[in-house]
Formats: C-alpha cells, sequence, structure tokens
C-alpha cells in the first residue's frame, strides 16, 4: 500500500471520528411540553392529545441534541418523562411513557404546572445557560388563577427558561395566554404581547420569533399542530460551534487530505 | 468592682438590644439579603428541605401576595442590591439560585442543579 494510500485511509477516519463526535454532541435544546389534564378536557380528547404527543415525539432526533421532560397538570402536576436526552436508546422508553401517561382530570393549576416543569428543565444535570429552553403549554381552559400563572412563568424566564409557547385548544379564551408566553424576542412575559397563529399555520421557531399560541380549533387538530410545533423547533437548530476537540479532528483529517493530494501531484 | 459591673450591663444590654434584629433577619435557617418591591432576595442554608425552603419562601413574602422569593443557598452567588422585578435579576446569579417561592400561586420552584 502507498503512503498516500495510507494518509488517505487516515484522514477518512478521521473525518469519521469527527461526524461520529458531532453525532453524539452534547444536548442544545430543551423541549419542555406540559399537558393540560384537567377536568375540562375529557378522556376521549386527553386520548387524542397522547395520540399526538407520541406520533410527535417518536419523530424527534436521536442524536442526542434533544433533552425532553413531560409534564401533565390538573389539580396537581405529574411526571411523565423526567429531563431525557432523545437517543436511539431512550426513545422507545419516552414513547412508551408518553403512551402510558395518565387522565386525572381535576382543576387548572396552570402555575403549579409551569413551576414543576421549569423547575425540572433547569434543574436538569444538561442544563447550561447556552442551552434553548423551551416549554410548550397546551391546554383548553383558563387557569385557576391567571395572576399566578403569570407570575410562574415570570419566575421561569427569570430563571433561564428562554421560550414558553402554547396550544390553545377548542373554544378557549386564550388572552390570559398572550401574558403568559414569551420568547428571547421580546423577554419576560408581558401584556398581551402573545402573537395569535390561525389554527393549521405553521409555527415558527420560538427562539427566533414573537412568542405565540397556536389555536387549535378541534382537538382531531391537534397532532398536526403539535408535530408542527416540535418539527418548528428541531428543523431550525441553533448555529452549531463545533468542540475544539472535533475541530482539531476535522483539521488534522483535511490537512492529511491535503498531503495526500499533494504527494500525487 | 463598678466598673466589671457597669461592663456586664452594658454587654447585656447590647446583647438584649441586637438580638431582636438578628432575628427578625433571619426567620429560622434563612435569612432575607434584600427585599424589593415584588422581589425578595434570601440566603439559606445547603441541603435545606424543599418543606423548609417553601416555610421560608412564605416567611420572606410574608403577607405579599405579588412577591417572588428567589432563594441561594451561597451567599455571595445571591444579588448584593435589591431588584423590584424578577427580570432586574442579573442572568450571571439567577443561574445559581436553588429556588423560588412563588407567592401569588403558592408554588415553590425548584432550581437546585444537579452538582
Amino acid at each position: 500500500m502507498s503512503i498516500s494510500k495510507t494518509i488517505r485511509r487516515a484522514a477518512i477516519g478521521l473525518a469519521l471520528s469527527a461526524s461520529a463526535l458531532l453525532a453524539n454532541a452534547v444536548p442544545t435544546t430543551q423541549l419542555g411540553f406540559l399537558i393540560d389534564a384537567s377536568g375540562s378536557i375529557g378522556s376521549s380528547n386527553f386520548s387524542t392529545m397522547r395520540s399526538g404527543y407520541s406520533a410527535a415525539l417518536a419523530a424527534l432526533p436521536t442524536d442526542g441534541s434533544i433533552e425532553v421532560t413531560v409534564y401533565t397538570f390538573a389539580s396537581a402536576t405529574s411526571v411523565v418523562v423526567a429531563p431525557t436526552v432523545v437517543t436511539a436508546a431512550t426513545l422507545p422508553g419516552i414513547v412508551a411513557a408518553i403512551n402510558g401517561m395518565v387522565y386525572t382530570a381535576g382543576s387548572t393549576n396552570t402555575s403549579a404546572g409551569i413551576a414543576a416543569i421549569s423547575g425540572a428543565m433547569l434543574g436538569s444535570t444538561d442544563y447550561s445557560a447556552g442551552l434553548r429552553s423551551i416549554i410548550n403549554i397546551a391546554t383548553d381552559g383558563v387557569p385557576n388563577d391567571g395572576a399566578a400563572a403569570i407570575a410562574a412563568a415570570v419566575a421561569a424566564e427569570a430563571a433561564g427558561i428562554d421560550a414558553l409557547t402554547a396550544e390553545a385548544i377548542g373554544s378557549i379564551d386564550f388572552n390570559f395566554l398572550r401574558d403568559i408566553v414569551f420568547s428571547p424576542l421580546t423577554g419576560g412575559p408581558c401584556n398581551d404581547c402573545g402573537v395569535i397563529l390561525a389554527d393549521g399555520a405553521t409555527p415558527p421557531n420560538p427562539m427566533t420569533s414573537a412568542p405565540w399560541i397556536l389555536t387549535v380549533s378541534d382537538f382531531n387538530d391537534f397532532p398536526t399542530a403539535i408535530n408542527a410545533k416540535v418539527q418548528a423547533i428541531i428543523v431550525d437548530p441553533p448555529t452549531g460551534v463545533p468542540e475544539p476537540g472535533s475541530i482539531a479532528l476535522m483539521g488534522a483529517a483535511l490537512g492529511l487530505l491535503a498531503m495526500a493530494r499533494r504527494r500525487k501531484s | 468592682m463598678h466598673g466589671f459591673r457597669f461592663s456586664v450591663h452594658l454587654a447585656t444590654y447590647l446583647l438584649i438590644s441586637i438580638l431582636p434584629t438578628t432575628a427578625s433577619a433571619a426567620d429560622g435557617p434563612c435569612s432575607v439579603k434584600n427585599r424589593g418591591a415584588a422581589v425578595v432576595v434570601m440566603v439559606c442554608p445547603a441541603r435545606l428541605s424543599v418543606e423548609a425552603l417553601r416555610a421560608a419562601g412564605i416567611q420572606g413574602c410574608k403577607d405579599r401576595k405579588v412577591c417572588n422569593a428567589w432563594i441561594w443557598d451561597d451567599a455571595a452567588k445571591a444579588p448584593a442590591k435589591s431588584v423590584d422585578t424578577d427580570q432586574d435579576l442579573p442572568k450571571s446569579a439567577t443561574g445559581s439560585a436553588r429556588a423560588v417561592w412563588i407567592s401569588e400561586g403558592g408554588q415553590l420552584m425548584e432550581l437546585q442543579r444537579a452538582r
């Protein structure tokens, strides 16, 4: 085997190692799903929501770039999925947990839900200030205490959650949601700054848009809506900054390729 | 001898004068570092239970409904200046907070980072 061939093989090997390293990157995004399981939802509609979440989360990338947290809320909150990095190994368990989530019924303690899921995400071992931390809330009713929900959203934003968006399902008076949603564009929750998106609209990435509420006129439309929301986040990933180790590997590979080419000519 | 008695009385008086102030500043194991319009900054010992943090938050906000009590377990990391709203808290400080008591909803948001 000639020297140039050896060098070329080594370069390809190094390049593959570099891409493998990038594929197993640390999470860049935390996705939190807060699901209304209160009495007004009803078990049949909750089942439709469950199917929607199951399908949407099953389509998440398994390269380790996403961490998922899922909570339900009614009178109290329940953990469905504690903060878990999505990989090929963990995804089946995440989907199984979604399929097994229980409809509780009860009142709409939105503030407890926001406080619980925010605390879980911010307390995760994967959390860092540079991470995109996004909470999505799906609800069909006004909270027990609107001011409390705003206070919880304000605290969540100040503590490090980057964006909170919402799906307003059915004939809900969604004005309160306009007060609790937020995004990096507007900073903390502000009075009426949430943008209302029409049913069926393609939601923009919440990290780069004004905070929004996606209206979902019917529970049957929810699976499509939640999938569109998840896709809006994952197909528009942040501009990745390769880790120093990966840069060094890629540099070495490129250098070896250049050497091989020079020898050939 | 008179001089000694005077010193003892003076010391006792000073202790009595100081103690109530200390007790009001430190409710239970926690203390209020500063207080703004809607934000209270508190410092609690590390590894305090959730119940104790909740009690500290309630105590920190007292009867104020529009109040978020931010709790740190490292006094050096808690903001030195009082702020009026949560948004005014520096991100560098909120990243190391232990918990937030949200008085309005009666919720404790635990923020303990895994270390």
